[in-house]
């Protein structure tokens, strides 16, 4: 064998077998990343630093976000902390983001929102007993962000604003002589205002006039599911939290989705999609709807409208009329005559702010909660921006919606929505199913493509597919 | 005390027989990694060998035989030497803990390079001896038999010249080759190369540093996807999976790309070596400069587009692939730790009563959508092309502009619009309610064939313009004498446009034709903004007018399972790779490349 060949082989061989030790030896000597494995809220601020905030549009729209910055800077300006808009989208995802350096340090979204980065840890457990709004925030509202690890209570979240569903009406669409034929109880409030069964009726002659009486998008699920809800079906098992129970057609929950197609059939087809979502404001304002069902978030959306078909803002103030969800009859039947109520169970929500696990600025983000949370900006959230405080004394303070919905949670007439990730997997079968529901009055009686809901055995079998839909999106391919 | 004593030497027994356990584990793992390396090693052997033989079938001899043995001894051996040493190393640094797939996997690599390097010196040996024998010089070289012959199948050919043309270098190569091949450019440098030896000796000492500093943990990391779970909550920053998968292909690029350019220095200073012999003189650093911005100016050119490539395209690509082999999804995400799964994500979806019918479903209805999409839009376009080439057409370019005008809205722009138009609140069903009819669900629940209907006409509306402006292009080179003759024969006008015009067009557009089946194939827009959010009866996760990438959105994003969706693009990426292909080698685009030349 010539020399130089071995030579040449040689040289090879050396040199990758040289690569390949090296490549050994990293790779076995690569260590993982480890932390210190500390507690991140020592109560010292970080000095100098910047803090994101990503705030809902409507805050930074209205201005409230600006106000709140300029007061926590200036307060804080000897430390070196400002904070500013993170300037993101409202639903940037954490879990994406937050590992790889990016993402806000303090968010503010809804609980389910929140609480679904609590499984990889992505929001951070806090010391809320520190915060100066912990003693006067309901439990039921604390419950919202509240997580269990390894059998130990975290929460993860400081609450600010409830979400609730009300009734917005027309006082002046009331019919004239109300207070004689539609005030059985005689206690000074029209019927359909405290009960779907009457609401059903008024809405039925409303028709007779070619206007409507109640009008909402069915196929919401935040709307509809309430519906089921108050006749007994839940979400997840063990206070929404066990997957592997999924209860939308527990109880007697066929009830309530005959509710929702009894309330279909006295609308058109435009209760289907989002039509009615997006015209309602309008359509309230112009007289031709006289009550739809939303968030307390969205009242001035309504007085302008009112304002725009002519009315002064005094008027609209005092014709609009807001209302907590009327009763439900028993059998759930809306045609029943004089029927026994029961309460209504709507889904709502909590609102509020969580810090990033991934901040490099805890105590100084905390530092910022606690001062978003505090009475005097709380209230001006609620001023500017005509929020539901989760604060008692900020609700006490407004008064009106504020009471009434924070009556509502702590009645339990508000279902919070699961703080879990898997709430996220509720949505599009629930969806599917309103829609279905909300079409069935507009089929033909019969045929192929005929109603489908016709009996309440029709109603649970739709919902244990609902049920199976939802666990297998959670379970079906883990 | 007398129990103490019995704990005690019942304790270090326990330990003695786990450790005789764990080196036991370890000496069949090792045993079987060797085996399997020096598989391949001999594979690769008996390839190179039987390559030769092809080319030299005048050569009765027995080496081959011998070689293949010795070859496989001598590499299970040196594979078992790697395995004891890792042991020892690991041992020594007390990581036996560590001591899992990964460090094997690692061990497998490195036993599966010196396998190569062994058939490689093994194959150089024999030629040699050949050679001895008196062979006439040159006649071993297989690349210079198969010069002229018509390579069957490109691939098989290329990999065997280069083959050769390694054992070429490496059998006539001299000191100064053998030096580059220890220490890049230390050969140029001999040959007083100056600039080209101190670029590829940078290259050597970069290269290494990469891996001790990262890349080694990068390739250790690819095959462990993290050991330390994360807990942000107390600081434990754990390690993060995906991003290990992403840097790990990374580094393993990065070596590729090393691989080539040693390759490249070997191959430089054995040109050196041929130039001088052949009384030339070597090329200096300025003529390698010079013919890189002229002759090889194509290398210069696409050097950056390549790496950009490489790093935006074949990277997510591979790391697409590779999620399909993990159990990526669901509750194991990021900090969770992922974990190689094999095929676990293809069991399931084969598995899952429900996924087939859903998958066939989709599938068929997926097929009748691009084929009717893609043919709706390509002769519609053709179709306006044709019509605004028409003389009698007065104000061509105005009426051009309209096309142009829905191309240039964003298409998910139109989309919105038009799920609006057809809501039961828009103003088709206002005009349907108008005249005294009920209102239509055009996209509702039930509406399956006209939600259908609709998603092409809206696909069309978008898509047409594009047709059009290709098919004007075209028209405007088609040869007008054509038609005058053809008129002269007869020739009606639609006889023209099957004869003439249809076969011109769809020789210049197949290929465009075939990237927009594609893309109608997987059009996410259409049916997510005009009908998203509705499984049906029947479906699992999924409605009727969903198509396979729709079906592969809900569940990879909605539903969080990312490794069945990456498998299901896989099966679909084979899909459309195959229609593509087929009926791009079955096209005149392919087959008769000169035709309108």
């Amino acid at each position: 064998m010539r020399k130089t060949t071995v030579g040449v082989t040689a040289g090879i061989l050396g040199h990758i077998l040289t690569l390949g030790i090296i490549l050994t030896a990293c790779g076995l000597m690569s260590g993982s990343v480890e932390g210190e494995g500390a507690y991140k809220f020592t109560g010292v601020l970080e000095r100098n630093i910047t803090l994101r905030i990503l705030e809902n549009d409507t805050a930074i729209k209205q201005g409230y976000l600006k106000e709140l910055l300029d007061a926590f800077n200036a307060k804080y300006a000897e430390y070196g902390i400002h904070a500013q808009d993170a300037n993101m989208d409202q639903y940037s995802d954490l879990e994406n983001d937050g590992p790889y350096g990016y993402g806000p340090d303090v968010l503010y979204q809804a609980n389910d929102r929140l609480m679904k980065y609590v499984d990889g840890k992505h929001i951070q457990p806090l010391p809320i007993e520190e915060l100066e709004c912990c003693g006067q925030i309901d439990q039921k509202a604390w419950d919202a962000y509240k997580a269990v690890v390894e059998g130990e209570d975290f929460y993860c979240g400081v609450p600010v604003n409830i979400q609730g569903p009300l009734l917005y009406y027309r006082k002046d669409l009331l019919p004239a002589d109300w207070r004689t034929a539609w005030d059985d109880n005689g206690n000074g409030v029209p019927d359909m205002i405290e009960s779907w069964n009457a609401l059903y009726r008024f809405s039925l002659s409303k028709r007779a006039e070619g206007k409507f009486g109640y009008m909402k998008s069915l196929f919401d699920p935040y709307f509809a599911i309430g519906y089921l809800y108050s006749y007994g079906a839940y979400a997840f098992g063990k206070n929404d939290t066990d997957t592997y129970d999924v209860g939308f057609s527990k109880g007697e929950a066929e009830k309530g989705a005959g509710v929702l197609r009894q309330l279909a059939s006295s609308m058109n087809e435009s209760c289907i999609d989002d039509t009615v979502t997006v015209s309602a404001y309008s359509k309230i304002g112009s007289g031709d709807y006289f009550a739809t069902m939303t968030t307390p978030d969205v009242y001035t959306m309504f007085i302008d409208e009112l304002i725009k078909n002519g009315m002064t803002r005094a008027e609209a103030v005092e014709n609009l009329g807001i209302a907590d969800i009327p009763y439900l009859p028993e059998s759930g039947d809306l045609s029943e005559i004089n029927p026994a109520l029961i309460p209504s169970k709507m889904m709502g929500g909590v609102n509020g702010y969580a810090i990033s696990a991934y901040t490099k600025s805890p105590n100084a983000a905390l530092a910022f909660v606690d001062f978003a949370t505090n009475y005097a900006n709380v209230k001006r959230r609620n001023e500017l921006l005509g929020i539901v405080p989760a604060r008692r004394d900020a609700a006490d303070e407004a008064g009106g919606l504020s009471e009434t919905i924070n009556k509502n949670l702590a009645e339990g007439s508000i279902a919070v929505m699961p703080s879990i990730k898997a709430s996220a997997q509720l949505w599009t079968p629930l969806q599917t199913f309103f829609t279905d529901v909300a079409k069935d009055p507009f089929r033909p009686v019969s045929g192929a493509d005929g109603q489908k809901y016709r009996t309440p055995d029709s109603f649970r079998a739709a919902l244990i597919n609902v049920d199976k839909q939802i666990y297998d999106s959670i379970h079906a391919l883990q | 005390m007398k129990e103490k004593i019995k704990g005690k030497i019942k304790g270090t027994a326990w330990g003695i027989i786990s450790s005789l356990a764990a080196v036991a584990v370890w000496v069949i793992i090792s045993a079987a990694f060797g085996l399997l390396a020096g598989l391949a090693g001999v594979g690769l052997g008996i390839l190179f060998l039987m390559s030769y033989r092809k080319n030299n079938p005048y050569d009765k001899s027995k080496y081959p035989y011998v070689f293949a043995g010795v070859l496989m001894l001598a590499e299970i051996a040196l594979a078992e030497l790697i395995v004891a040493a890792f042991l020892a190393a690991a041992g020594g640094a007390g990581l036996t803990g560590a001591l899992t797939v990964p460090g094997a996997a690692v061990t497998l690599i490195t036993d599966m390079i010196t396998g190569t390097v062994l058939a490689y010196g093994a194959y150089a040996a024999y030629i040699l001896v050949n050679r001895r024998k008196g062979r006439p010089d040159g006649a071993d070289e297989p690349a210079a038999d198969t010069a002229g012959k018509k390579k069957k199948i490109f691939l098989i050919s290329a990999v065997r010249d280069k083959l050769s043309g390694a054992a070429n270098i490496i059998k006539r190569g001299n000191y100064r080759v053998a030096c580059s091949a220890l220490i890049m450019g230390s050969g140029q440098l001999l040959y007083k190369q100056w600039a080209k030896g101190v670029l590829y000796l940078i290259i050597q000492l970069l290269a290494p540093a990469f891996f001790i500093w990262r890349g080694g943990a990068m390739i250790a990391g690819f095959f462990t996807l993290g050991t330390v779970e994360g807990n942000q909550w107390f600081g434990v920053e754990g390690d993060n999976s995906v991003a290990m998968l992403i840097m790990g292909i990374f580094a393993i690029i990065v070596l590729i790309l090393y691989f080539a350019l040693y390759t490249a220095n070997i191959k430089d200073v054995y040109e050196t070596q041929r130039r001088l012999g052949e009384g030339k003189a070597p090329a200096g650093f300025v003529q390698d400069v010079k013919e890189l911005l002229d002759k090889k100016f194509h290398k210069t050119a696409l050097f950056i587009p390549v790496i950009g490539v490489g790093v935006f395209n074949v990277l997510p690509i591979i790391f697409m692939i590779l999620i399909a082999f993990t159990n990526y999804g669901g509750d194991i995400v990021p900090p969770a730790l992922v974990d190689w799964s094999g095929l676990v994500s293809f069991e399931k979806i084969m598995s899952l009563g429900q996924f087939a019918p859903t998958f066939v479903k989709i599938l068929g209805w997926n097929f009748v959508w691009a084929v009717l999409a893609t043919a709706l839009n390509y002769f519609g376009g053709l179709g306006l092309a044709l019509l605004y080439n028409k003389k009698c057409v007065r104000g061509k370019a105005f009426w051009r502009a309209f096309p142009i005008l829905a191309y240039a809205v964003p298409g998910f722009i139109s989309l919105l619009a038009f799920k609006f138009m057809f809501s039961y609140g828009g103003p088709v069903n206002q005009m349907i309610i108008d005249s005294g009819k009920k209102a239509i669900g055009f996209l509702d629940l039930d509406a399956k064939w006209s939600a259908r209907a609709i998603g092409l006409a809206v696909n069309a509306w978008i898509s047409i313009p594009t047709s059009m402006l290709l098919a004007t292009g075209i028209l405007s080179n088609m040869n007008r004498d054509l038609y005058e003759a053809a008129r002269i024969d007869g020739a009606s006008p639609f006889r023209q446009f099957i004869s003439l015009t249809l076969p011109f067009v769809l020789f210049a557009t197949t290929p465009v034709l075939i990237t927009s089946f594609i893309g109608n194939f997987n059009n996410f827009g259409i049916f997510y903004f005009l009908r998203g959010g509705l499984y049906m009866d029947g479906y699992f996760l999924a409605s009727d007018t969903d198509l396979l990438i729709n079906w592969l959105y809900n569940l990879s994003i909605d539903n969080n399972y990312y490794s069945i969706g990456a498998a299901i693009s896989l099966v679909i990426f084979i899909i459309t790779s195959l229609i593509s292909l087929t009926v791009y080698i079955k096209s005149p685009s392919y087959k008769q490349e000169d035709t309108f030349r």
